[in-house]
Parts: structure tokens; sequence; C-alpha cells
């Protein structure tokens, strides 16, 4: 299945970002999933276009670290970031960026979809996705004192953690 | 013993002086994790003002035991023992999602024999039904209805006895596997379900009438907590919870698996999106997966319940005695584990509280570069939070039973 198939007017999503500068860089499917990929800056117009053309359940925001071992960790596209949204029916639609370790940053899709505000702090807690215009970012499966993002390739599965204190228990009434 | 004493106390103390105050008249207050309902997997932190919530902060997490990370460093098959402890009230619907994914990644899942797609929907259907009178056995329990609670634990308590004769131990019995299910049914299986049936419907006949005729049950669910459907959309809300707020998403539909579109069930929707909704759809699916099984019994049709590829199964005992080659096969996969090309997958199954995602990616090789799991009620419990504000304290525990937050697939 292609984007065309999926989303009846893909070509209206390439004058638009070709009118900003950043063209989608590729299209494609696998099994289960039809995926754009944009690039960086173009992540939060493509997200909106997405959304007006009737991806509005959203299902998952991940992302993927490609860094193979013996190989530069500051190598480009090392980081793929995945926006999946169900697309009527069972079509899942995925919107992809990739990016490198140092600009591992990305605009929030919260405005649009609300429920992104867990996944995005997921992904900044596991892989140190740095979430702009956030509401609340913040760790989420782990606690505040952990050091680094577990799920990157080069975080050691065996790798310890300092003990910490008991931390406050809420963000809730501190200012 | 002097010092450890004084250290227990000091800690105590600090937890006082973190309880947050907003100031004003509202209050900070700290339900869980040492909660009968939250199962100390979860925190809720509440500024009440009265009875009424001002502001909600659920904290989950406590229970994250780095499940991805793991996979990542695992064979495909061995992961299949872990991915059970994630919804560990129905974990074959795990194991069977999982399957299903590492399948669809293989190129293999069209040529599953159909009696295992059959047998893994006999099972995932059972452990769907346990899975919702777990659940609503605890709302009721939660308001007050233990007699609810007790009919439905001892139904499940039958249930779990006939998925034990099909399935083995109800944890980390490796019962469905790559390329099909470990063993057939038992000789008296079907006469043990088909005397067991009738009794589930009784069950939940009565229980029906116990709490949807309850006018403390319906004053204390009917309107409390109530999504519509555009904003379940936006919070990623699938499964009964979203089926309560009208949004007509069921994986099992929408993009069969397993077979599903041989059977005929239907998929009950919900109107207003309140508690009294996501009881009533629950309830109704009780009934809706019970229908599925017993299609599905009708259905089994003789045949092998594991495919026979050596890549990834190993073979049979009698054929291990025999042949070098199935010998040097299991050793293989004993100790690399099957090899998966290169590729990438995302797989949707509909477990017990919404869409069970698994994004595969592989490089080539016996681990995958990455193994996410799309946890449905990590995505519910995040709804929690915008929700609760406006509500009393006391809607809180029966909105958290109904929305079925299970730490184990939340957290990972």
């Amino acid at each position: 299945m292609t984007v065309a198939v999926a989303l009846h007017d893909w070509s209206s999503l390439q004058a638009l970002l070709r009118d900003q500068g950043h063209p989608a860089v590729a299209t494609g499917s696998s099994p289960g999933l039809v995926w754009i990929e944009v690039a960086r800056g173009a992540w939060l117009t493509s997200a909106a276009w997405l959304h007006r053309e009737g991806c509005a359940t959203f299902i998952d925001l991940t992302v993927t670290d490609l860094w193979l071992p013996n190989t530069s960790p500051r190598a480009p596209g090392r980081f793929v970031v995945q926006l999946v949204l169900a697309a009527g029916g069972g079509t899942r639609v995925a919107l992809r960026t990739r990016l490198r370790a140092s600009e591992l940053a990305l605009p929030s899709v919260t405005s649009l979809w609300p429920g992104a505000n867990w996944f995005e702090r997921e992904a900044f807690d596991l892989y140190g996705l740095r979430v702009t215009e956030h509401p609340d970012l913040r760790r989420i499966l782990l606690y505040a004192e952990f050091m680094g993002h577990p799920l990157r390739k080069d975080y050691e599965k065996q790798r310890r953690q300092p003990l910490v204190r008991v931390g406050p228990l809420s963000k809730l009434g501190q200012g | 013993m002097a010092p450890i004493k004084h250290r227990r106390k000091e800690r105590a103390h600090r937890l006082v002086l973190d309880l947050p105050s907003a100031g004003g008249d509202s209050l900070g207050l700290v339900l869980g994790p040492s909660h009968p309902v939250l199962r100390g997997s979860t925190r809720i932190v509440l500024e009440v003002e009265g009875e009424a919530i001002r502001a909600a902060d659920v904290q989950v997490g406590l229970l994250h035991r780095g499940f991805e990370k793991e996979a990542e460093s695992s064979p495909y098959d061995q992961t299949l023992l872990l991915v059970e402890r994630l919804n560990y009230v129905s974990p074959l619907l795990n194991a069977a999602g999982y399957a299903l994914a590492v399948e669809r990644l293989l190129g293999v899942q069209a040529d599953i024999p159909l009696r295992a797609l059959r047998l893994r929907v006999i099972v995932g259907e059972l452990s769907r039904i346990g899975d919702h009178l777990t659940c609503l056995g605890a709302t009721a329990l939660s308001l007050g209805a233990s007699n609810a609670f007790y009919l439905m634990m001892d139904a499940r308590a039958r249930l779990w006895r006939l998925l034990e004769a099909a399935a083995g131990p109800r944890l980390g019995a490796p019962y469905i596997r790559l390329g099909g299910v470990a063993r057939d049914l038992p000789d008296d299986w079907v006469s043990a379900f088909r005397a067991f049936s009738p009794g589930l419907r009784r069950i939940v006949w009565r229980v029906d009438r116990l709490l949807g005729e309850n006018p403390m049950f319906r004053e204390r669910t009917r309107g409390i907590c109530a999504i519509d459907a555009a904003t379940a959309r936006g919070w990623g809300l699938t499964g009964p919870v979203a089926r309560a707020s009208g949004v007509a998403c069921d994986v099992r539909k929408d993009a069969p698996y397993f077979a599903y579109d041989d059977y005929d069930f239907d998929v009950p929707l919900g109107e207003h999106g309140d508690n009294w909704d996501r009881y009533a759809v629950r309830m109704e699916e009780l009934r809706q997966s019970l229908r599925i099984v017993e299609q599905a019994i009708g259905r089994l049709s003789p045949g092998p319940v594991l495919l026979d590829d050596p890549t990834f199964v190993p073979p049979a005992l009698e054929v291990r005695q025999t042949q070098v080659w199935a010998q040097a096969a299991l050793q293989s996969l004993a100790t690399q584990g099957p090899f998966v090309p290169a590729g990438e997958v995302y797989s949707a199954t509909e477990a017990a509280n919404g869409e069970l995602g698994f994004f595969i990616v592989s490089k080539g090789g016996t681990r995958p570069v990455k193994c996410r799991v799309r946890a449905p009620s990590f995505a519910n419990a995040a709804m929690l939070s915008h929700i609760l504000p406006t509500h009393a304290v006391s809607d809180v525990v029966p909105t958290y039973c109904l929305f079925n937050v299970v730490g184990g697939e939340c957290d990972r």
C-alpha cells in the first residue's frame, strides 16, 4: 500500500513542504505501516497536515537508535523518531524523521494529539529526545535522578545507577 | 537496630514534608502506590478542595523492568517468555501479539496452520474474558459490591483451570510459539468448556442484574469521567475504553488477524464515554468473546498446530532422534535463536485493554535492533490525569479500575 492510497491527496503535503524548503525525504511501506519521512524542520507542519487529513487517532510515538558499535556515535540519521497514527480502519500511518545525536530535539505534537504527552516524555526519558514546547517534560518511567537514557545503544545493559534519596512526590504545588 | 529505626523516622518525616501544598483551601493527597486498587504500580497525587479534585498527577513507572532493552539483547523466541509479563492478567494475548509480529517480520504469517490460529483465538478470547472479569470484579468491589466480585472471581478461577488445561501454567508457559502453539487441546477439553460456558453466561447475567439494576451502582458510574469520541481519539485511547466513548475501533475487525474475519461477533459501542459505558461495554464483550470461542471450537479442523520450519521451529523429537540435520537445527535454535532477515514491522493486535502494537526493527540477525511495545494501558493511564480533575475523590478508584491500567504493560 502506498501513501497515496492511504491518504487520498499526498501531493498537497509535498507541495506544502516544497514551499517551506523541506521536501519530504522518502515514503514507503513496511508490513502494517505506511510511512512518510520528512526533514526535521518539517516535523510539525507534516504532523498538522496528517491531522487535517483524517489521522485523528494517536497511536504511538517512539525513537529507534540505529547506532552500530565501531561506528561514530555522531553519525547522521542515527535516531529515527516515529509518530504512528491511525488513518481510518486498520491503516497505520507513520511520520518519521532522522536525527543525529547532537540535534535530538523536536517540537511537541501535543497541541494536535494531547495523547502524545506521555509518549514524548517517554522518548525523552529513555532516549533523551528533547521535546520543545512540551507542557510537562520530565521523566516518566524512570526517576528524576536517573543518569543517562537507557534505550540508547551506547547505554550498557549492566550499567549501575547511584542510590538516590527519596525525591519529592509531585510537581503539583511546587510553585 | 537503633540507627535503622532512626533513619526510617527521618524518611517518613521527609515524605510528609514533600506533600504538595498549593495554599488556600486545597490539600495535597497521595493515593498509592500501596493501595489495594493501585496495586503498587501507580501513584496518583491529587490536589483536592473538599471532595473535588483540582489537579491530578498520575505517576507510573514503578514497575518498569526494561522490557525493551532486554528484548534487544534476547533471541526472538526467548522474548516470548518475557512478553507474557506485560499484561499479566491476560498473558496469552501478549504472547500471541508478539508471535504474530515476529511471524510477520519473517513473512510466514500466512503459513501458520489454521488449527493453530483457532487455538490462539480460543485461548486469547478466554484470556480476554478473564481480564474483563478481573477488571469488572475489582470495579464492583471498589464500589462496595463484593457479591459481584466473588461471583466474577469464581468464574475467573474456573476459566483459568480451563486455560491451564490447554496452555499449562498461568504465567511463563511458552504455549504460544513462533509458528503456532506448543500442543493441541487435551481430549476432554471441549466437553469441559461446554460444561463451563453456560455457568459463565449465568454469572454474567446475574452480575448484570446485581450491578446494572442497582441504583447505587448506576448513580456512582453514570456521567462520571465522560470522554467524547474526539477526545478519545486525540488521547490515543483504544480498546474498551475508546469503544465506550463511541469510537468504533477494534483491530480484530479493522485489520483481521488469526482469521478473525471467520467469526461473527459484534463490537459494542458506548454513547457517553462515562464509567457506566465502560462497564457496559466490557460486560457485552464478555458475551461476544464467549461467542467467538464457541464459533472457534465449532470450526476446529484436524491438522498440525505448529509450522514445520526448522529455521525457527525446533524439529519434533522423533525427527531429532533419527536425523542429524534436525539435531543441528535444534542446537542452532537453542544457542543462537532464530535468524530474522533485515526488515521492520508494526503489528497490532486487540489485547484486553486495546491496541497492543509491536514495532520490531531487524538488521538481519538473531536479536532485534528495536522491539517497541505500544502498550494500551500506557495511553489509557495518560488520559487519567486529564479526566480526573473536577470529579470527586471517591470517583478516582472506580475510574482507575475501569480504565484497567495494568502496571506490567504500562511500565514495561
